[in-house]
């Protein structure tokens, strides 16, 4: 695992999500459906899909529909509102991959995680430690 | 400076319910508020909770600092309740880090974010008679009630991003709101405080509510207090608002932070100039605002989906024209917030 774990926060918000704000959590399952995303960073890889019983996060095998490659900086750089996805993508920090009907639906589904983050008042503390983990 | 005692305060600003009650009205909000318009600087510290989702209340702690070179700081956070001290009926609050509290006539607001380096102390003095507002109507549904105590001095510090900005007497305002309404009702809002710089002279409080798509005007007024005291009040007709321009920073700074991801771009429904012109009963007067920045706060909607901004500009403004027989001429800063729908 990467340090901090960048996975794990996902992975924990994703949780809050389910328990705090179900209805972003609902829509989100919606709007992920049948995509498979890779998400690479500093030669780590998950991949981020959706199972029966919920979301996954894991090195599940088979081909991915997306894959979004970054640095690890820039997960604090776009939360602490530094970096703007635009910027990132223009300034190679962040790469997406696949086709457009799948790109355009993993944003939807960005945007929907993000307003579920908003609803999730657990979220804050998850993203406090993992700040402290990367001080 | 002296304050001048105004004896209503205390029993005018209290907080109408406690977070910690377990049996709150579903959709009840509350919320405490103070400006500060600095020589260099805007600051506004919210202490707030809201039964959004539950008839337990949720508080949030905002601070929204804006420097003149446009650098922006602040946090949008949700506070355990555990760190909340708010007791129905009484006027003070204490909000995980930060606290307001009235002692002897003055507002001491205090708050320390060591993450991000921001920390606020400041006394502010009530230099105008507070005013209550019933049942201000929001939508056919939802209302909201107003204590506002218009003008204060403030005499104090904020340190952010390793300076340390001073306040010595500069213009300052306070309000608190309570009511049952929803973030995403059919309203929208626009509101405005007009703080002089010399302390002689009015002090203004502008407000328009309309409906979500702002097509439909309920309600605006414009009132004014002259040495303090609540002097005139235009309404409706006697009011016509209009904007122009459009502010459009390089960037739009958000809280919380991360909000900064959803809808990026500089679009953010905010004007360049507002201009009131209030005539009425052979009284008149014309306002020029000038707003310079301003900060959003993102805040989600009581259902979902979907999404409320409010846009906290800073600006200058200049008023002319003739009330009660006397001319007046003067200029101020002014905060002003759009309360629009962001998705």
């Amino acid at each position: 695992m990467p340090p901090p774990d960048v996975f794990a926060l996902m992975r924990r918000t994703l949780d809050t999500l389910a328990a705090e704000a179900p209805e972003a959590e609902a829509a989100l399952r919606i709007a992920v459906g049948p995509i498979r995303t890779r998400l690479a960073t500093e030669g780590w890889a998950q991949i981020f899909h959706l199972r029966p019983e919920g979301f996954a996060l894991d090195e599940a095998p088979g081909a991915a529909d997306v894959e979004i490659a970054f640095d690890r900086t820039i997960v604090l750089d776009l939360a602490e509102g530094r970096l703007t996805l635009e910027e990132a993508l223009l300034a190679d920090r962040l790469h997406a991959t696949g086709t457009v009907g799948a790109v355009t639906r993993l944003h939807e589904a960005l945007m929907i995680y993000l307003e579920g983050l908003l609803r999730s008042p657990g979220a804050a503390a998850l993203y406090d430690e993992y700040c402290g983990a990367d001080a | 400076m002296n304050a001048p005692a105004f004896a209503s305060l205390a029993s005018l600003d209290y907080w109408r319910a406690s977070p910690q009650a377990d049996d709150l009205a579903l959709g009840y909000k509350e919320w405490s508020h103070f400006s500060v318009l600095g020589p260099d600087f805007d600051l506004i510290l919210n202490l707030s909770f809201a039964a959004r989702r539950s008839r337990k209340a949720e508080p949030r702690l905002l601070i929204l600092f804006g420097d003149a070179q446009d650098r922006w700081d602040g946090e949008f956070m949700d506070v355990p309740l555990a760190g909340v001290e708010i007791a129905a009926g009484a006027a003070d609050a204490v909000m995980g880090a930060a606290s307001a509290k009235l002692v002897g006539g003055r507002y001491r607001i205090k708050a320390d974010l060591p993450r991000r380096g921001l920390k606020l102390d400041f006394e502010l003095t009530p230099q105008a008679r507070p005013l209550f507002g019933n049942a201000i109507r929001l939508s056919d549904q939802e209302a909201i009630n107003w204590v506002v105590v218009p003008h204060l001095r403030a005499t104090g510090e904020i340190q952010s991003g390793g300076r340390t900005y001073v306040a010595n007497q500069a213009p300052a305002y306070h309000d608190r709101n309570w009511g049952l309404f929803n973030w995403g009702g059919d309203y929208a809002w626009e509101w405005a405080t007009l703080v002089p710089d010399s302390a002689d002279d009015p002090t203004l409080v502008y407000s328009r509510m309309s409906d979500r798509a702002r097509g439909l005007t309920f309600a605006q007024s414009l009132m004014l207090w002259m040495h303090g005291q609540p002097s005139r009040r235009f309404y409706g007709r006697d009011l016509t608002v209009s904007q122009a321009g459009a502010l459009r920073p390089l960037r739009v700074f958000r809280l919380p932070r991360f909000t900064a991801l959803i809808g990026s771009g500089r679009a953010a429904d905010v004007p360049a100039r507002l201009h009131v012109v209030t005539r009425g009963y052979g009284d008149a007067l014309d306002i020029d605002i000038d707003i310079e920045r301003f900060g959003q706060i993102v805040a989600p909607n009581d259902s979902w989906p979907g999404l409320t901004a409010l846009s906290e500009a800073g600006g200058r403004f200049r008023a002319q024209g003739i009330v009660a027989g006397r001319r007046l001429d003067f200029s101020g800063r002014v905060q002003v917030e759009f309360k629009h729908a962001a998705t």
